[in-house]
């Protein structure tokens, strides 16, 4: 079952397009990692998720609510911790947690108690005297004490120093797992998004290079070196992201069909064929990180 | 939920209108304690008066119930109220949405409309309650002082003036909308509304002002009945420019 599903999602600033022909696709129960370089339209995406901002075309299905016209329904079953701080700075911890129980009748106040002693959170301090982490803490705890359905993180553990990001992304991973909850996870962070997505998309100039499973990618894309001394040119039937080298020297990158590529290369009689597995942090370099090609360009 | 946004906007407003409460209370309170003395001080040759002083003004002081009414109705509820009227206007969305504290509310499930509301008809009861108030307590504080009204109209005027200030924070509110930022709004505010009481200077044009009528002049010297039509008109043209201001808010890119 979807519980975002986005079909032709764009967002126009006058003559920029922030976010281009959107189509995603978030299965129940997912730990969806958005990623993309800053700019990429990320944001914008989160906000016309949740009926913050209009699409200028498509349409956003976030559990099963119309985006762009039940936005109030789609807050009250989720759970929303933005990237700058969205909280009263002139309240007082134990006024903001009030502020939000009176807003959400899901509200579980035991599992609240429970993560206010964990993050040991003072109630009479004003949310504008806490530091960023704690801030952060408490937007969490905002977003999850109600047990939402679903969890949408924009960029949630920027500004927080490692061990505060730990801390975070395992209160945030332990109350998934109780809970089956989906979560979306917006970041341009790779290695606490292969912590704890098992989906990602990924985001460049607005529009989506490549989405799957984070194992089906892992699988997938490949980089191959081959070294062909009689090769001044490498041409290959298979279709490739992309290739690099001159003098017999190659790296060629594969999306798919890895072995199919590798029969061919093998066919060349190459003096040297390796085959490299990716991070996720190289496989977001490839599609965002300008490595020479667009995303979908095939060389 | 109607709950938590009523108590969450109570605690924004509560010090903007304590203030506005002591500021008017105070202006009330000095007119009572001074007033004895500022008939001692008035000269008895009008022609020594400034020609924006008339004879007729100085009689009208003479009698304390209009003196009441020329402090209270006439002069520190359209000024010292317009002021609440657009201090509080301002606050209400355009910081919020500019800080993004607003997606808050709305991302926790409450709905554009109802925050709309809520925070408009909130601040529209207090700054009609908080005047009312005072116009209620000039008779009793006024006995302590050892005088008394002739009657008691003052209280029905000030209504009018208040749904006039109403007007007031509903075009501050609007404009807030429109221009995103407290300051500019504050400036914007004021300066369309100081331009807009000019037209209260001439006898040809101040029925175009907000402000004249908000005074009910003839209604409170008696020489008509309750100016329905004035308060209707105040009335219709908060709601109108509420609307508007709502549709803004409801479309309004977060």
């Amino acid at each position: 079952m979807g519980v975002i599903i986005t079909k032709g999602l764009s967002k126009v600033y006058g003559t920029k397009e922030a976010v281009a022909d959107l189509s995603l696709h978030v299965q129940q129960g997912s730990v969806f990692g958005f990623l993309g370089p800053n700019g990429s339209g990320k944001s914008t995406t989160v906000k016309m998720l949740l009926g913050l901002r209009a699409p200028s075309r498509g349409t956003a299905q976030v559990l099963g609510f119309d985006s762009s016209r039940e936005g109030h329904l789609i807050g009250q079953r989720v759970g929303y911790v933005p990237e700058l701080g969205n909280l009263y700075p002139q309240l007082t911890v134990q006024a903001c947690i009030d502020l939000v129980r009176g807003l959400r009748p899901t509200w579980d106040e035991a599992y609240a108690r429970h993560l206010l002693n964990m993050f040991e959170l003072p109630l009479k301090q004003r949310v504008g005297r806490l530091s960023k982490g704690m801030q952060r803490q408490l937007a969490l705890l905002l977003a999850m004490a109600p047990r939402p359905e679903l969890l949408i993180l924009d960029e949630p553990t920027s500004g927080l120093d490692p061990i505060k990001r730990q801390e975070f992304l395992q209160v945030l991973m332990d109350g998934v797992a109780d809970t089956g909850q989906t979560v979306f996870f917006s970041s341009h962070n790779m290695t606490e998004v292969e912590r704890v997505a098992d989906t990602v998309g990924i985001l460049y100039n607005g529009r989506l290079a490549v989405a799957g499973a984070l194992d089906d990618l892992k699988r997938n894309v490949k980089r191959i070196r081959v070294v062909l001394p009689n090769k001044e040119s490498l041409q290959l039937k298979q279709p490739l992201r992309s290739i690099e080298g001159s003098n017999g020297q190659w790296i060629v990158t594969v999306e798919q069909g890895v072995d199919m590529v590798l029969a061919e290369l093998r066919a060349m009689q190459p003096v040297a064929l390796e085959v490299y597995d990716l991070s996720l942090e190289d496989i977001f370099m490839i599609y965002a990180g300008g490595e020479g090609c667009e995303p979908g360009a095939n060389q | 939920m109607n709950r938590a946004l009523i108590s969450k906007e109570v605690r924004d407003l509560r010090w903007k209108l304590l203030v506005g409460f002591l500021v008017l209370l105070g202006a009330v309170l000095l007119m009572i304690v001074l007033y004895e003395k500022l008939l001692e001080v008035i000269p008895q040759d009008t022609s020594q008066l400034p020609p924006f002083i008339t004879a007729e003004m100085l009689q009208g002081f003479s009698d304390y119930t209009t003196a009441m009414w020329s402090n209270f109705n006439d002069k520190n509820l359209p000024q010292i109220g317009t002021l609440l009227a657009i201090v509080l206007g301002i606050g209400l969305l355009a910081p919020e949405i500019e800080s993004g504290t607003i997606t808050l509310l709305l991302t926790n499930g409450a709905c554009r409309r109802r925050v709309f509301w809520i925070k408009a008809s909130l601040a529209i009861v207090a700054l009609i309650l908080l005047p009312m108030v005072i116009s209620l307590l000039i008779p009793p504080f006024s006995r302590v002082f050892g005088y008394s009204l002739g009657h008691l109209r003052l209280v029905p005027a000030t209504l009018v003036g208040c749904l006039g200030l109403s007007f007031v924070l509903a075009v501050s509110l609007f404009i807030s909308l429109l221009v995103k930022d407290r300051i500019w709004s504050g400036i914007t505010s004021a300066t369309l509304f100081g331009l807009w009481s000019v037209l209260g200077l001439w006898k040809s044009t101040r029925v175009f002002s907000p402000f004249y009528h908000m005074r009910a002049a003839d209604y409170f010297f008696g020489e008509s009945g309750f100016p329905w039509m004035t308060a209707l008109s105040y009335l219709l043209a908060t709601v109108a420019v509420l609307l508007l201001a709502e549709r803004r808010f409801v479309n309004e890119e977060l």
